[in-house]
């Protein structure tokens, strides 16, 4: 009866032995395939009813509002930079071969095809979409659900749904805005820094950018990262722990899975579209 | 929040939105490489089209007038058949002629036409005779075999 | 229609991630027009009841909840979202939307199910505003007032819609004796006022006994007693009077059940 004569109040002592040490190997897997489950579950209620909310497009402007323009600063500080940056090291790179006039193709094929949507995800989750996560999961908490529940609104249809067509949206949006920062920021350093001739510049860049091609495909890719990290941030909130660190835990959950996911989606419809 | 503020700062999110896509299509993106309306097609078959590929140039006198579309085998006298879009601005005369050359000894090959004398253009769908390509490992055999022969 | 509000026969239930029973089996029978307490020790079930009886959570076979006329446990969705809207309720914390100032919470439920034009619902929500005396705040936001003021504001938007049925979870809770007043006083006039029925939850024996009918008075999961106010003072149930007179003494225990004491201190006799 005295087994374990630790300081540990019972409860989480671990067991040994074989079939428990399956079942704690076991455990995890078992997990992620609940949440995998519930998710899906999730995406479905939520599409369900995006069609009864686009019914009142003004809870999604709202919407489009906080998670759009409140975003905007930091996309276009962070484009800047961007741009900045790659003209820089693309020309020091392209210099050694005395390749330097098609510095601005280079910078544009690379942003429209991958660094602009992935930046301006990024950018998308760390700004919106953890305060999607915390807003619903306080709203959750302090039961504003449940009481819109018993007024007969619910809740997916009134505050949800219109959050991920705004996020679905928004994404693309902001990620059409980095491109163009990014491209003025390249313009600036390569051509008004360094002083390469304008016309090399957009030349070269216009003959080899595709419109329909890397900038459509790189748009493509934004359009499913707004639909996915949106989707990710509701769910997390909608699923918190009804506590501060509940909600804490939430957003960092948040931050971490539609980040990893929007960097295997990324590889994925890059491997898809160029096969 | 009242709703002036938020229809401003939406609006203000689409205008910055649309500007920047207005800005990417007519300055830094090719928007020409549309396809479809603008241009006419070809077929043009060939004995052999060496390293010629889909997406390949068509030019004339040095000026790209045109894009190969698509490549085939003709299943009847087993041709090569290059499909080729060619620009709706130019018009060739139905005897013009189609090679592929290369920019250089191993370089890229593409399709140069030379215009011929004719009255009548060349009109969507119709079809015309190429030369082929100029398979290096076949002149570099024909040489060896000729000095043989010497 | 009868003069029953709700009715509620041998109720069980437990949440699905838990399983632990929380109710068995109990029995309520509210009159229309009265004002009901539901009173009991924290964790006795009272506030899983007020929301089966919302709806909140679906109702175990073998239990039967009537609201107004309808049994819960045969309605879809639909169905419990035409009830609901019968239905005003106050949460134990006001679940105000932080987002929206106070005219809009209370306007909420107007916007969501009237085509009532926007300046008649702007009206409508300042009359209910007015009712609990906080028509001024109507442009401030709920984190800008007081515990009371909120709990004003909620009440507010839980009669927006008129309500047959009101139901309150905790309104004493945490307030001062003369928000504590001034809410008691508010129930009791509402109840006359709109000729709705009232559901308490509360610990508060003394401002509860002065404004209900009737009593119910919960013990882990059970009903253990009920009766009007008088009646409850007068109960010789040593439980009964140990709830009411709030004495630390008596057959409630204040341990919450578990395993043996000794045994946890890991004592060498313990069995």
């Amino acid at each position: 009866m005295n087994e374990g004569r630790d300081s540990s109040l019972g409860r989480s002592r671990r067991r040994k032995g074989v079939i428990p040490a399956i079942r704690r190997l076991g455990w995890p897997l078992v997990e992620k395939t609940y949440f995998l489950g519930t998710f899906a579950r999730f995406c479905w209620m939520i599409a369900a009813r995006v069609p009864g909310c686009l019914k009142r497009p003004r809870l999604v402007w709202v919407q489009v509002y906080h998670l759009g323009t409140l975003s905007l600063p930091i996309i276009i500080v962070a484009g800047l930079f961007i741009g900045l940056v790659i003209g820089l090291q693309f020309h020091t790179i392209l210099d050694r071969y005395g390749q330097t006039q098609v510095v601005g193709a280079a910078v544009a094929i690379a942003l429209f095809r991958e660094l602009g949507p992935v930046f301006a995800g990024l950018l998308f989750i760390g700004c919106s979409c953890t305060a999607v996560t915390a807003s619903i999961g306080l709203k959750r908490s302090s039961e504003q659900f449940a009481a819109m529940e018993v007024m007969a609104v619910d809740p997916l249809e009134r505050e949800i749904a219109p959050r991920f067509v705004a996020g679905a949206l928004c994404l693309p949006l902001l990620t059409v805005i980095l491109l163009a920062v990014a491209i003025t920021g390249t313009y600036a350093i390569v051509v008004l820094q360094i002083g390469m001739d304008e016309g090399f510049f957009w030349g070269n860049m216009q003959r080899f950018t595709k419109f329909f091609g890397d900038f459509t495909e790189g748009l493509l890719k934004s359009v499913v990262f707004g639909v996915m990290s949106s989707a990710i941030a509701l769910y997390h909130g909608y699923s918190a722990r009804p506590t501060a660190e509940g909600v804490a835990r939430a957003t960092t959950n948040t931050v971490v899975y539609a980040s990893l996911t929007l960097l295997g989606l990324d590889f994925v419809i890059t491997s898809l579209l160029a096969s | 929040m009242d709703r002036q503020q938020i229809d401003l700062g939406a609006g203000l999110l689409l205008l910055i939105a649309i500007v920047s896509l207005a800005f990417i299509a007519l300055r830094a993106a090719n928007f020409d490489a549309l396809g479809g309306a603008s241009t006419y097609s070809l077929a043009v078959s060939f004995e052999n089209i060496g390293n010629l590929k889909a997406q390949s140039p068509v030019k004339s006198s040095g000026i790209i007038v045109g894009r190969i579309a698509a490549l085939s085998l003709d299943q009847e006298n087993f041709e090569a058949i290059a499909h080729v879009d060619i620009d709706q601005r130019y018009s060739f005369p139905d005897d013009s002629t189609f090679a592929i050359v290369s920019t250089n000894l191993l370089g890229e090959q593409y399709i140069n036409i030379v215009a011929g004398g004719s009255e009548t253009a060349l009109a969507d769908g119709d079809r015309a005779l190429g030369n082929s390509a100029l398979i290096l490992e076949d002149l570099i055999g024909k040489f060896i075999f000729d000095k043989a022969a010497e | 229609m009868s003069d029953t509000a709700v009715e509620i026969k041998n109720l069980r239930f437990s949440y699905p991630s838990r399983n632990v029973q929380i109710l068995h089996g109990i029995d309520i029978h509210v009159p229309r027009g009265a004002i009901v307490a539901l009173m009991g020790g924290s964790g006795s079930g009272k506030t899983t009841t007020v929301r089966l009886i919302t709806g909140q959570y679906p109702i175990p076979a073998g239990s039967s909840v009537v609201v107004d006329g309808e049994p819960i446990e045969r309605l879809d969705l639909a169905g419990l979202y035409r009830l609901r809207l019968r239905l005003g309720m106050l949460f134990q914390n006001p679940a105000l939307f932080t987002d929206l100032p106070v005219g809009e919470n209370v306007a909420f439920p107007l916007r969501e199910h009237s085509q009532l034009p926007d300046a008649t619902i702007r009206d409508l929500a300042l009359m209910k505003l007015h009712a609990v005396g906080l028509r001024a705040a109507a442009a401030r936001y709920p984190s800008e007032l007081s515990g009371g003021q909120q709990r004003r504001v909620a009440l507010a938007r839980a009669i927006a819609f008129d309500p047959k049925i009101l139901l309150y979870d905790e309104p004493f809770a945490g307030l001062d004796p003369v928000s504590l007043t001034i809410i008691a006083k508010l129930i009791k006039e509402l109840n006359e006022h709109l000729g709705s029925t009232s559901i308490i939850i509360t610990h508060d024996v003394e401002q509860t006994f002065e404004i209900v009918d009737l009593v119910y008075l919960m013990w882990q999961g059970k009903v253990i007693a009920s009766g009007t106010p008088a009646e409850m003072r007068a109960s010789a149930d040593p439980i009964v009077s140990q709830f009411i007179h709030g004495s630390a003494d008596g057959p409630l225990p204040f341990h919450l059940p578990g395993s043996d004491y000794r045994r946890d201190l890991r004592l060498a006799d313990a069995p």
